[in-house]
């Protein structure tokens, strides 16, 4: 029998995910120095061997999460772990609306200084393939403070359900977290620039801030409600 | 036609691009903290037409903004003594307002995306 509240926080879990901005503000960034620099067809290349890595790092962090579980916590997360989660989950929605997002009509992000300064850098440094792919990583790498937890809540529900659909639901999960940087291509590929994004995006802000604590929020209680009161 | 013509009278006496780089690194301390930033007109030049070939103008537009904003820079330079960083990327945002608003939006926010 299919666990259907599991797949809804998979879907969640992974909605949230892609709401956050660092790995398509990445991608952003480097359309804009690629296409400063090199024909439409490299930065078509980069630009997907961005995407491609950051997926990787992605599906990796949530199988090595499923290990983890599997390892120390006998295939689900205990109640006390799941506490712990709701209360970091609570603390994120608190965080994204309060200092997720620095002030001013930017989309610049609370990010430590030379971590931002390091990505910034190496998008700039950008020119090969490997670099791209590696870039990708680094940019969800850099995210993981705050999607670590999702991940996690990801990987428990995924090994809630049969065997046959958990590489099927991980690939659902990667799928949905990368549509933000999938869009973002087709967009860029079909005539916007990266100016008319980028201001969309600053726009936009408001929403994105106020939709992504919501977010945290409504899936603290989705968990409260199926995972820890109804089991 | 007039002020053509003063870019024209005020570009012949203007000394060489390395001299013009060594002033305007010379003009570029910041008085506060007195270290010297590492800039060139050439950087410049090369900042602006990157941005402009990121939002999809053509070379040709991008030289010729590049050109104009150059001019109007170097004559900027010769009426200070002594300027910042925050004053330069001013005064080139203005410039470049005036000639295409994006690519001075995305001038202006080249380093405030993450």
């Amino acid at each position: 029998m299919i666990d259907w509240p599991a797949i809804g926080i998979i879907i969640l879990t992974a909605a949230i995910h892609a709401g956050l901005q660092l790995g398509t503000g990445t991608l952003l960034m480097l359309y804009k120095e690629s296409l400063g620099k090199h024909i439409k067809r490299r930065t078509k290349l980069l630009a997907g061997n961005y995407i491609v890595g950051s997926e990787v790092l992605t599906a990796l962090a949530v199988g090595a999460s499923c290990f983890v579980i599997l390892a120390t916590n006998n295939k689900s997360l205990n109640l006390a772990s799941m506490f712990v989660s709701l209360g970091i989950l609570v603390a994120l929605a608190i965080c994204m609306w309060g200092f997720y997002y620095k002030v001013g009509r930017s989309t610049e992000l609370w990010l430590p200084k030379i971590v931002a300064k390091y990505i910034r850098r190496r998008v700039k440094r950008t020119e090969s393939k490997t670099e791209a792919f590696s870039l990708g990583m680094l940019a969800s790498f850099a995210e993981m403070p705050f999607s670590l937890v999702l991940v996690v809540l990801a990987a428990n529900s995924i090994l809630a359900l049969p065997k046959t659909v958990q590489l099927a639901m991980v690939a659902l999960y990667v799928l949905v977290v990368h549509l933000p940087q999938n869009i973002l291509r087709l967009r860029i590929r079909h005539g916007q620039t990266v100016v008319e994004v980028q201001k969309w995006r600053v726009e936009n802000k408001i929403f994105f801030k106020t939709m992504s604590g919501v977010g945290f929020l409504v899936l603290a209680g989705f968990i409260l409600a199926f995972k820890v009161i109804g089991s | 036609m007039r002020e053509k013509n003063q870019y024209k009278a005020k570009k012949q006496k203007s000394s060489s691009s390395s001299e013009k780089t060594e002033e305007l690194r010379r003009k570029m301390k910041e008085a506060m903290r007195g270290r010297e930033l590492d800039l060139s007109l050439g950087q410049i030049s090369q900042r602006i037409m990157r941005e402009a070939r990121a939002i999809g103008l053509t070379l040709g537009e991008s030289e010729i903004i590049e050109q104009k904003v150059r001019q109007e820079l170097e004559l900027w330079l010769e009426t200070k003594d002594l300027i910042t960083q925050d004053d330069l990327d001013r005064f080139l945002i203005k410039v470049l307002r005036k000639y295409h608003t994006d690519l001075a939006y995305a001038y202006e926010n080249s380093d405030k995306i993450i």
